[in-house]
């Protein structure tokens, strides 16, 4: 297909990547046997189709906040929300990357377009409960602004406060294990609800292990992707998708939870691709394939698919 | 209230998904509130297959009949073999793009009972293999379900059967060959609110039946958004596509004109625009009581916002309609059904609606039993 170059006036993705191997072969190892099935992550979790698919459009960003290392076995990522309240008006959301363990360096902060990504620190009740790593997690904390976009529009950056984590640095200096249990028991626990509220009339909502295992395997070859990605913007292909709707389907195996196929659809268009009614979805995808490779294709009807109208016999 | 909001509403096309409703009445495929299910009571004799189980709620008044696709197929040609080998579909019949996740979003998209758009499906065979080809506008996306603009990102399709004999199905099928072999004179207007009816002079919902016969067999060109093109296309069943001559044409609602106003009180022998849920409700045996509290405090109320919430459950043309129609349907709540649904107030409403057809339309007459639409069922890809 034949496209027409034409100036790209959205700042993000349009990705273009071709074969890169992305993704470890642990995350989609599986024995040949073992049965895979296909799920909807849009509709299992679509908090957590949202963060992946934020994630991928600002994998410069995400790769630079990682510094080229792989998000750790401990991480936990969340996404802080508006609370379901219609009448709040709050309109951002933000993608959390809790990762106590390798969280001792200051890093960038990611943020997205349209639903801000931001990266911040957190310590879950278990690890809070080790002293050490509760004081790197409080220190790093303490260094970071989180930049938050209101809108298309307009930009604010506010310094991030997180209650919880200050009470556990205050009970730091006179530090005893019940202090930190008792810290620790305001923190969230990693057995606890999937939401729980949080200041401003939002609330953080834990995403599930299929979208944590999809965004881990993402950041293990962030650096690279993220060249791939800056390619594919040069190559004016694509486009941002702002019209579909936002999906994120893959295949996961039964035995192992290893998971293969990942696509991503209403993410990217064609320039020329005109999609007429409300309910029409691009042609295009963002696929990783069983090898981990990471690819943009145009989803066509094979030929064996096609049909010809003059010979068809009607019943 | 205004007008053109009231237009709208009423129309467009809308696909939703809710969770208020607990888990344990919702059916194990698709996991919607009830009001968003089809009446047990109006549902079509099917012939008996191995990829069909019905689930109902725990009171099997309301569920779905669940044709279980293969994933794999999805999008492919391959699912259009399928379902026509379980013998369910019939040529003529309605295809309804239905979007689980609009449960739990905004009013609108509840309202529209989770549609989003509408097709005709034909059974045909080529080469000794029979399959299912549909005819729609966009006219591009007819296809045996694998035309990837709409199909690829289709996870769920009700069929709903109009009321037809042998010979209107073949009449139909003479049509739809007819058109889908001029595919150039068949655009997609995008204005759902405003009907080919509406966009000229003097001009009556018979009227377009007429012109798209006429371009038909004789050329010219004829606009219609999906739902319109269904109803208008449904008008030519009882005219013979090798001999027609002006004089068949008859709208299949039963309505005064043949498009659905908004409201009717009472559902009294009609249903309007808005009353997909009610139907489903009153037709599933919920008492008035249970009836108002699903619709006041679930169906016409907005319970996710948030457009970061909403990108991956609707498009944003979608979520456009359904956001410029929150206050309407907050009106629709508290002065109409809570009100006890008074008269003058679905006057009112129905003041500021077009007359129109909308993609649920055909769900919203098989949930009230009328003009004899019945549910077949629920088509999904998840084998």
């Amino acid at each position: 297909m034949v496209f027409r170059l034409q100036k790209i006036t959205k700042k993000l993705t349009q990705s273009l990547i071709l074969t890169t191997c992305l993704f470890s072969a642990s995350a989609f190892a599986a024995n040949a046997n073992d049965e895979w099935v296909t799920v909807s992550l849009s509709q299992e979790d679509s908090e957590g189709a949202n963060a992946l698919i934020a994630l991928v459009r600002n994998m410069d960003r995400f790769s630079a906040w990682l510094n080229d290392e792989e998000l750790g076995p401990t991480t936990q990522i969340m996404v802080k929300r508006p609370a379901n309240n219609p009448e709040a008006k709050v309109t951002t959301n933000s993608v959390d990357v809790v990762d106590p363990v390798s969280g001792e360096k200051s890093r960038k902060i990611v943020k997205t377009s349209r639903q801000v990504t931001s990266l911040r620190y957190i310590v879950t009740e278990r690890d809070a409960r080790d002293p050490s790593i509760l004081k790197r997690v409080l220190i790093v904390k303490e260094e970071m602004i989180t930049e938050f976009e209101v809108g298309k529009e307009s930009q604010a950056k506010v310094t991030y406060n997180y209650p919880a984590l200050n009470v556990a640095g205050e009970n730091l200096a006179s530090a005893s294990s019940e202090a930190y249990r008792a810290a620790a028991d305001q923190l969230w626990s990693l057995d606890g609800p999937d939401c729980i509220d949080f200041a401003g009339g939002s609330e953080i909502c834990r995403i599930k292990d299929a979208a944590t295992k999809l965004i881990r395997a993402a950041s293990r070859k962030s650096k690279l992707l993220a060249e791939k990605i800056a390619q594919a913007k040069a190559s004016k292909r694509v486009v941002l998708d702002t019209q579909s709707r936002k999906s994120v389907t893959f295949e996961e195996n039964t035995a192992t939870g290893a998971v293969r196929n990942v696509v991503l659809s209403g993410f990217i268009k064609s320039p020329t691709e005109k999609l007429l009614a409300p309910d029409s979805a691009s042609a295009w995808v963002v696929k990783i394939d069983v090898g981990g490779k990471f690819s943009v294709e145009e989803r066509k009807v094979s030929e064996a698919d096609q049909v010809d109208i003059s010979s068809l016999k009607f019943k | 209230m205004k007008k053109n909001k009231n237009k709208k509403i009423i129309i467009s096309t809308f696909l939703l998904f809710v969770f208020t409703l607990s888990a344990e009445i919702s059916t194990r495929s698709l996991k919607v509130s009830e009001y968003m299910m089809a009446p047990v009571s109006t549902w079509a004799d099917v012939p008996e297959s191995s990829l069909v189980t019905k689930e109902t709620t725990a009171s099997g008044e309301l569920g779905f009949r669940v044709v279980h696709l293969k994933r794999s197929t999805q999008a492919s040609k391959q699912a259009a073999v399928d379902l026509a080998a379980t013998g369910i579909v019939q040529s003529g019949d309605i295809f309804l793009s239905f979007r689980p996740e609009w449960d739990g979003t905004l009013a609108y998209a509840h309202m529209q009972l989770g549609v989003s758009h509408a097709a005709l499906a034909f059974v045909v065979e080529q080469g000794g293999s029979k399959f299912i080809h549909t005819l729609e506008t966009p006219i591009n996306y007819s296809s045996p379900m694998n035309s990837s603009h709409h199909y690829g990102d289709l996870n769920a399709i009700h069929v709903i059967r109009p009321n037809l004999n042998n010979e209107q199905r073949a009449n139909l099928s003479g049509w739809a060959k007819k058109i889908l072999a001029n595919p150039g004179r068949f655009g997609f207007f995008t204005d759902y609110a405003t009907p080919w009816y509406k966009r000229g002079a003097n001009r009556t919902p018979l009227d377009q039946i007429k012109e798209l016969a006429k371009v038909a067999t004789s050329g010219g060109s004829f606009s219609a958004y999906c739902s319109e093109f269904v109803w208008t296309f449904l008008g030519l069943r009882d005219c013979n596509p090798a001999s027609y001559a002006p004089g068949c044409e008859k709208v299949i609602f039963g309505t005064q004109n043949g498009a659905l106003t908004g409201l009717v009180p009472g559902l009294a022998g009609n249903a309007g625009l808005i009353q997909g849920p009610e139907a489903a409700l009153v037709s599933g045996g919920k008492n008035e009581t249970e009836k108002k509290q699903l619709l006041t405090q679930s169906a016409f109320v907005d319970i996710l916002t948030s457009p970061d919430q909403l990108a991956g459950r609707m498009s944003s043309g979608h979520r456009a309609v359904a956001e410029a129609n929150s206050d309407l349907m907050k009106f629709i709540n508290q002065g109409y059904y809570a009100g006890g649904e008074p008269a003058e107030v679905a006057a009112k409403i129905n003041s500021g609606v077009t007359d129109n057809f909308s993609p649920t339309s055909f769900m919203i007459r098989s949930n009230a039993k009328l003009d004899g639409f019945k549910y077949v069922g629920t088509v999904v890809f998840d084998r």
